[in-house]
């Protein structure tokens, strides 16, 4: 019995045409992806390697639970359905069969459907690289376990879990929408995970929370290299062995109790409403008017609307799928807005720009969700309730009931704007802060997420009038935002004004508002809102009423229609979104040079191709810049004229000047009252989507005559007046440079000669264009142009600096150097900056309104420092952390490392449309987001405003009085040793233990960085990626202090930094230098450790296998070690092998309970913590202790470089001394 | 323009004096006139075929097999949808240019409907009756309220429609087709899911009101008409067979209806020599009703002629009644 209904419900599927489109999907989307290479595969990853094809089951078995809904929702509600169930009593067939029969049946489908994954994937990596639509060598050997392992283990699974849910939610519910339900809980329990996934302190519950594996997936794989990612199949252990287990475990469990609950009689009888008994009325009225006046006048017509579009509002706010999704939206928002996103584990102060900012992220999801759905809704409500029949009877307009639908729509989306209003005023509250921006609110809500909500509704609209079909409807505008994300994420498409609703990005600033952005908003909101009226009033003509339906009598309907008043307004709101196209084209393209992304990456090949000739021709350096520099913040607009001088270093003549003017408009250069002449090399194609004028544009490549050739040694002083001007607004980007509150620029000169930074970097794309392979971004480090030029700026080596900057009269300018004068002159504000020791030609231009904090550091040599902090009027939570960095830093570091320079330090706050901070000669600005609202209310938290405060100054040794040159790795000399420095500042203010979490987090990034390498891993002495000069370099120079002591280290940095302070003249300080020094400062027995960080890639592999310990005496223990330690090198790509020593010096510690100091700051309390010689492999160890042991390990503070620093502690297993008595 | 009238309406045996205010329209007599009306569904199916009727006010039954075109004409009627060919004008208003006006004078009960599950009785009688041109407020919430108690309702006026098991839905669906001040009611298979008693007060309602109004009852119970209707037509697979009063129809088959008890196997034999307008199973043996303009003899016995003989003998023509 089991096998014929088994058996109908496969020839049923196979009959069905969906079975088929639903494989076809999978099939095709696996196809397109393998195939022409758009997997997330970095380019040292196949495209069809184990991890990428893993990810790509995963992903697609996301789909397979939607699918699963549709397949498994249905098999058993067919019968309830169509009222067949009724008829199953009557035959012969067991519960058993029939349950089983069904839900095997259909689950069979569900797995057949989704092999149409493996198979397209499989051809797609066959037919992609045969037909050339991606190289073949991003392809490696196609082994069938590398596509059936991971359906196996992740795909299989997650298929288990949503077919079973979803039929035993038919089972408890009889409801078929319970399925939106169900997948709503699933989808909430997945966000939750990906929640706690964020923190690498929670990471182990997000891996066995998340339903699909999702998460698990994503931090089992984190650190695995290219090499391994191209070799390994990524084993069920751990915790995705957990979660696989406690996910199929839940999916049993709906089984069986689906199995229990079902029984013919309850399912398939029908509801039986509770039965009130009715009282008998005794009282009936004796006289009722059952005659009304009636009115047809057009006062009828918009009381019908306004009734219409009322019971519309209530049908949707009655609706519980409506209360479910909208709850768990709400949620959603509370917990965006709550936690917002922590920097090192911090959360910042609620303020109101950030509220808004965050409110979208996943409430955002939930709006759309609301939007396509209901829309659909509302527009099929009558329809398919049945109530048509009654109500399209009524004399009521067609206009009214369609313009009734939208209002009611737009009332609840008007609803949807304002509770996260709501929830951000709760959220400010219950945080205690109470400086409330309702400007800022209303402006969000009102102007950027309302015409959001509404443009959605009208293009959903449109389709449902067009579609005439609820799933067909639903399904296209699903589609059609599909279709939209991925043109724009994988076909790499953005401009923004074909894409429906699309609006250049914007961000609020606490400092600037809503600032320029609001420009670009207006226009991109008014063209799309005019676009969306044009579409609902079109496509309103397709509108149908009455039981006449079918294709051809709409069409005819629609034909009449299409001079009717409602197509004219329509068509004057055509006309209305084309002008407005127009105003935007003309901005984005014309004024603001819209390129492709095609575009960009040719201008990037042109530059090379037709420039790189002029790479190392002889070109002079700037020794002087004296800067005068117009500011209008409000106009977004700066006038340069700078006076320069520039000398010839070099041992040739030189005749001409190559400059790049970058996104500097009208550069005249002049010597005395000439104009120098100049040509243009570079030509590019006009741009695609210039309409009229097409003509071939000039590169910003200059090369200028000189007024008289150069011989070695000569100087020339030249005026360079230049223009930046931000006009109207551009498809994307922020153009943060000059704004109305917070301007900060540094690009104010144009750049000398010919800049390799241009060049396309990936290698794939370089071959796409006949461009040789790039190695090193670097010349070597003993290349004598390498030491003879500067990192940060090959235009001079040092200059003298002076400027002169205007502004608006309520705001402070600031370049680097002292502050001569200030006044004001025709309205406008001017201060005069002279540096008065040489800098390198890097330099900045800052204008806001500020607050200033003055403070003051006598150094140890007596001199004092003048510190300036320049804020916003609000922001002063976190002064007192940003003044106490500069101040023991000062002191410090100039007892350290060396004498200041300088005789003041600023740091000035700027908006958060970037957030870092950069340190410039005595002048460092700091974004508004990045520490300025952090909220330390925890004593355990990272403090990294002073962190990075520190960092910034510690640049002013490292970097600017250590000027690194232009050889692979020199970028360490000026990040490593400012990470290092400011780590070693903030260890002091802090503890030891403070640093824990930091560390952690240096090594998750310096971990995952290299397993995201898209080229190769470089050594750290070859550094050439920022997760291996910041993260790799605070981990590994920390642990050489540990390892040499810190007077060794600090002995080592001050030769180092004797030899090039302030040395104007080449060679410069390069990554050996350095090396060098620490070299000569490392005992013999340690080499090893300097090797092993710096020449070679390394890895531990240290682990705790369990730790015993014996009483021996009062409070005396002995604690027994077994543990197991191997090092390994890995090669560029990743790939690992056992390295061969006898021993390396490893910690070994001990802890006793944890307690807190007198800060309230958590304290780690070791009670043995000592380096031991540990020999590759298993080792056991006894020592001897006082105090109760706790915890303890092999390198408990992850001093070494482990991927799975988790395991390195554990639990200590004290014996009884019970036992011994 | 107000006239009092005194029914006496019996309800559950008890009997209740009802007044009932009633509004005199204007216009005293209105007349439908439907001429070749044609109507053929894209699957070929031909549901109107050259119907020309003319309904004038009062209670007119539409008797039909299932599958005749009743449907097809009420929603025709309705303004939901449009014929192939013809005309319906009422009065002088032309129903296919000018909807608008049909559907303000319109009240319709369809026979298959639905309602917004969430809402209540209350809420969606008040938004029709707006929908229906009444727009005073505390008229509108009056009109509810009787309407409701009318319909036996007004208990449940707070609850969920879709709470309603389906003769609560059918009476809402009378009392919003009653809403407001239609003069032309159509009601399609209104008893539909009403108990008996439910019935006798649907009907006292709808007599109540086809005094002054057109009210076209669709149905396939020929006792809906006998009981309800001053006139009426038989419509059969998209034609009108015949239309009229019920008494001139019963009148014409008078002395012309012989009736004889037979065996079963027995029938074929008959039907050839007979016109067999229905057969009826009593205990066994099948009693057998003929039409014949003179007395057949062979056993038959004249019988007294009843609409359901009249209904009979015009479907006969189109489809074979007999049911064995």
């Amino acid at each position: 019995m089991f096998f014929n209904i088994f058996n109908f419900e496969l020839k049923y599927r196979f009959s069905r045409p969906a079975t088929y489109i639903y494989f076809a999907l999978l099939f095709l989307v696996s196809f397109v992806l393998v195939g022409v290479g758009n997997t997330p595969a970095t380019e040292k990853v196949f495209h069809n390697a184990p991890i990428t094809l893993a990810f790509l089951q995963l992903t697609m078995s996301l789909f397979g639970i939607f699918l699963a809904s549709a397949v498994m929702g249905v098999p058993i509600y067919r019968d309830l359905e169509h009222k067949t169930g009724t008829f199953l009593f009557s035959y012969p067939i067991s519960k058993t069969a029939y349950f089983m029969g069904r839900f095997w049946g259909s689950f069979f489908i569900l797995v057949f459907i989704s092999f149409g994954s493996i198979i397209g994937s499989y051809l797609g990596s066959i037919i992609g690289p045969a037909l050339g639509w991606e190289e073949a060598s991003r392809y490696g050997p196609n082994l069938l376990m590398n596509y059936l392992y991971p359906w196996l283990t992740l795909t299989l699974p997650n298929l288990w879990l949503a077919g079973t849910l979803f039929f035993a939610v038919i089972v408890f519910t009889k409801n078929i929408k319970a399925i939106y339900a169900g997948g709503i809980i699933v989808f909430i329990i997945y966000m939750l995970s990906s929640i706690f996934s964020e923190d690498v302190a929670s990471s182990s519950i997000a891996q066995i929370l998340d339903p699909f594996g999702l998460n698990t997936f994503d931090i089992q794989t984190r650190y695995l290299t290219p090499y391994e990612q191209n070799n390994f199949l990524l084993q069920v252990e751990g915790n995705l062995l957990l979660n696989r287990l406690l996910w199929f475990g839940v999916g049993a469990v709906l089984f069986v109790s689906a199995y229990a609950r079902f029984n013919f009689e309850n399912f398939f009888s029908p509801k039986v409403a509770k039965t009130k008994k009715e009282k008998e009325t005794t009282k009936i009225s004796s006289i009722k008017r059952l005659v009304a006046n009636v009115s047809f006048t057009n006062k009828y017509q918009w009381s019908s609307f306004k009734t219409l579009a009322k019971i519309e509002v209530q049908n949707v706010l009655k609706d519980v799928y409506f209360k479910v999704i909208l709850l768990g939206g709400v949620i959603f928002l509370f917990v965006d807005l709550w936690f917002g996103f922590p920097l090192y584990g911090v959360s910042s102060l609620p303020v109101t720009s950030d509220i808004v900012a965050n409110r979208g992220f996943t409430y955002g999801i939930f709006v759309f969700i609301i939007i396509v759905f209901f829309t659909g809704e509302s527009l099929h409500r009558d329809k398919a309730s049945g109530y048509a029949s009654i109500n399209d009877t009524f004399p009521v307009k067609d206009s009214a009931i369609v313009a009734s639908k939208f209002a009611g729509m737009a009332f609840i989306c008007v609803l949807l704007t304002l509770v996260p209003v709501f929830a951000g005023l709760v959220t400010q509250t219950l945080n205690g802060y109470f400086n409330y921006h309702l400007d800022v609110y209303l402006i969000d809500a009102f102007l950027i997420a309302l015409p959001d909500y509404l443009q959605m509704v009208m293009l959903v609209f449109a389709i449902h009038l067009l579609v005439n079909n609820k799933f067909a409807g639903h399904a296209t505008s699903v589609v059609v935002w599909l279709a939209m994300l991925i043109l724009r994420n994988f076909a790499g498409y953005d401009f923004n004004m074909f894409f429906f609703s699309y609006k250049p990005g914007f961000s609020w600033s606490e400092m600037n508002g809503l600032g320029h952005f609001g420009e670009s908003l207006f226009w991109f909101n008014s063209y799309w809102t005019a676009f969306g009226i044009f579409l609902v009033l079109f496509f309103s003509i397709f509108f149908s009423r009455g039981t006449d339906d079918g294709f051809k009598s709409r069409l005819r309907v629609a034909r009449g229609r299409l001079t009717s008043a409602n197509a004219k307004v329509s068509y004057l709101f055509l006309i209305i979104t084309i002008a407005l196209g127009g105003y935007i084209f003309k901005s984005v393209v014309y004024d603001n040079n819209y390129l492709t992304s095609d575009e960009a990456t040719l201008s990037s090949v042109s530059y090379e191709k037709q420039l790189k000739q002029y790479e190392h021709l002889p070109q002079p350096k700037l020794t002087s810049v004296n800067m005068k520099a117009d500011l209008f913040p409000y106009d977004r607009e700066a006038h340069f004229n700078a006076e320069v001088t520039l000398v010839n270093k070099t041992d040739s003549n030189i005749d001409s000047l190559h400059l790049d003017i970058g996104q500097l408009s009208d550069l005249v250069v002049m010597f005395g009252k000439d104009t120098l002449q100049y040509r243009t090399p570079m030509k590019l194609a006009p741009r695609k989507f210039q309409v009229f004028g097409k003509k071939p544009r000039l590169g910003n490549y200059r090369i200028m005559a000189l007024p008289k050739t150069m011989a070695p040694g000569d100087t020339l002083n030249l005026v360079m007046n230049s223009k930046r001007i931000f006009k109207g607004f551009p498809n994307a980007g922020s153009g943060r440079d000059i704004v109305y509150n917070g301007t900060f620029t540094s690009e104010t000169l144009p750049t000398i000669g010919y800049n390799p930074q241009v060049e396309l970097t990936s290698d794939s794309e370089r071959k796409k264009y006949d461009l040789p392979a790039k190695d090193y971004d670097l010349p070597a480090h003993d290349d004598e142009l390498g030491r003879r030029t500067l990192l940060f700026t090959d235009d001079a080596d040092f200059i003298q600096f002076e400027a002169t900057i205007s502004t608006v009269p309520d705001q402070i300018a600031i370049a680097p150097g002292y502050l001569q004068r200030e006044w004001v002159e025709n309205g406008r504000r001017y201060f005069h900056y002279i540096q008065d020791t040489p800098i390198q030609a890097f330099f900045n231009i800052v204008s806001a309104k500020y607050d200033v904090l003055k403070s003051e550091q006598e150094l140890p040599n007596g001199e004092k420092v003048n510190i300036e902090i320049f804020y916003h009027s609000d922001h002063d939570y976190n002064l007192d952390r940003f003044e106490a960095a500069y101040k023991d830093g000062l002191k410090y570091f100039s007892e350290t490392y060396g004498s200041f320079q300088f005789r003041q330090m600023r740091l000035l706050e700027f908006p958060k449309y970037a957030s870092f901070a950069q340190s410039f000669p005595n002048t460092v600005p700091f974004s508004e987001g990045f520490g300025w609202l952090a909220d330390f209310d925890d004593p355990d938290d990272f403090d990294y405003t002073y962190f990075v405060t520190a960092h910034e100054l510690a640049h002013q040794w490292w970097g600017h009085q250590i000027a690194p040159n232009y050889t692979r790795g020199a970028n360490l000399v000026s990040e490593a040793l400012a990470e290092y420095s400011a780590l070693v500042l903030t260890e002091r203010q802090y503890g030891k233990d403070n640093m824990t979490y930091f560390l952690r987090n240096e090594l998750d990034d310096y971990l995952f960085g290299r397993a995201n390498e898209s080229k190769k891993e470089n050594t750290f002495i070859n550094c050439n990626r920022a997760y291996q000069w910041y993260n790799k370099g605070s981990l590994i120079l920390y642990g050489l202090r540990d390892y040499i002591g810190e007077e060794a280290m600090n002995t080592a940095l001050r030769s180092f930094a004797d030899e090039f302070a302030l040395k104007q003249t080449p060679p410069f300080a390069g990554s050996t230098d350095l090396y060098r020094h620490l070299a000569e400062n490392t005992p013999d027995s340690l080499q090893y450790y300097l090797e092993d960080t710096w020449n070679k890639i390394t890895l531990y592999e240290n682990k705790a296998n369990q730790v015993k310990a014996e009483k021996i005496a009062e409070d005396e223990y002995l604690v027994t070690f077994d543990i197991n330690s191997q090092k390994l090198y890995a090669d560029s790509a990743g790939m690992e092998s056992k390295a061969e020593y006898l021993g390396d010096f490893i910690d070994i510690g001990v802890f006793s309970e944890d307690d807190k100091d007198e800060n309230g700051r958590t304290r780690t309390n070791s009670i043995y913590l000592q380096k031991h010689k540990i020999s590759p492999g298993q080792t056991s160890l006894t020592v001897r202790v006082k105090g109760v042991p706790v915890r303890a390990g092999i390198d408990p503070y992850n001093k070494l470089i482990d991927r799975m620093p988790d395991d390195n502690v554990v639990d200590v297993e004290v014996e009884s001394s019970s036992n011994k008595e | 323009m107000v006239n009092d009238k005194i029914y006496i309406v019996s309800y559950n045996n008890h009997t209740y004096l009802l007044t009932i205010i009633f509004y005199q329209p204007t216009k005293t007599t209105m007349q439908l006139t439907i001429k070749n009306l044609t109507k053929t569904y894209s699957n070929g199916v031909c549901a109107l075929n050259n119907v020309s009727l003319t309904i004038n006010q009062g209670m007119f039954g539409l008797l039909g097999p299932n599958g005749a075109g009743k449907s097809t004409l009420m929603r025709t009627i309705a303004t939901l949808q449009d014929a192939d060919s013809g005309t319906i004008f009422l009065d002088d208003i032309n129903l296919s240019e000018n909807k608008q006006a049909i559907r303000e004078k319109l009240g319709y009960l369809p026979q298959d409907f639905g309602l917004y599950p969430r809402i209540s009785a209350e809420v969606m009688l008040d938004h029709i009756a707006q929908m229906k041109g009444v727009g005073n407020k505390s008229e509108r919430k009056e009109l509810v309220n009787g309407l409701l108690e009318k319909v036996n309702l007004y208990r449940h006026r707070k609850k969920a429609l879709g709470t309603y098991s389906g003769g609560m839905r059918q009476r809402f669906g009378i009392a919003q087709a009653l809403a407001g001040n239609p003069s032309l009611i159509i009601v399609d298979e209104p008893t539909a899911g009403l108990d008996p008693s439910e019935r006798n007060r649907f009907y006292n309602l709808l007599s109540e009101i086809g005094e002054n109004t057109i009210v076209i009852l669709s149905t396939h119970i020929v006792e809906d008409v006998s009981t309800l209707c001053s006139n009426m037509a038989i419509i059969c697979a998209g034609e009108v067979l015949m239309q009229g009063k019920p008494s001139e129809g019963i009148q014409s088959m008078d002395g012309k209806i012989y009736a004889k008890t037979i065996d079963k196997v027995e029938l074929d034999e008959y039907r050839e020599g007979h016109q067999v307008i229905s057969t009826q199973l009593k205990e066994g043996r099948l009693s057998l009703r003929i039409y014949s303009d003179v007395s057949p003899g062979n056993g038959f016995e004249a019988s007294k002629a009843d609409l359901e003989d009249v209904y009979f003998s015009n479907i006969s023509k189109k489809v074979d009644p007999i049911t064995i």
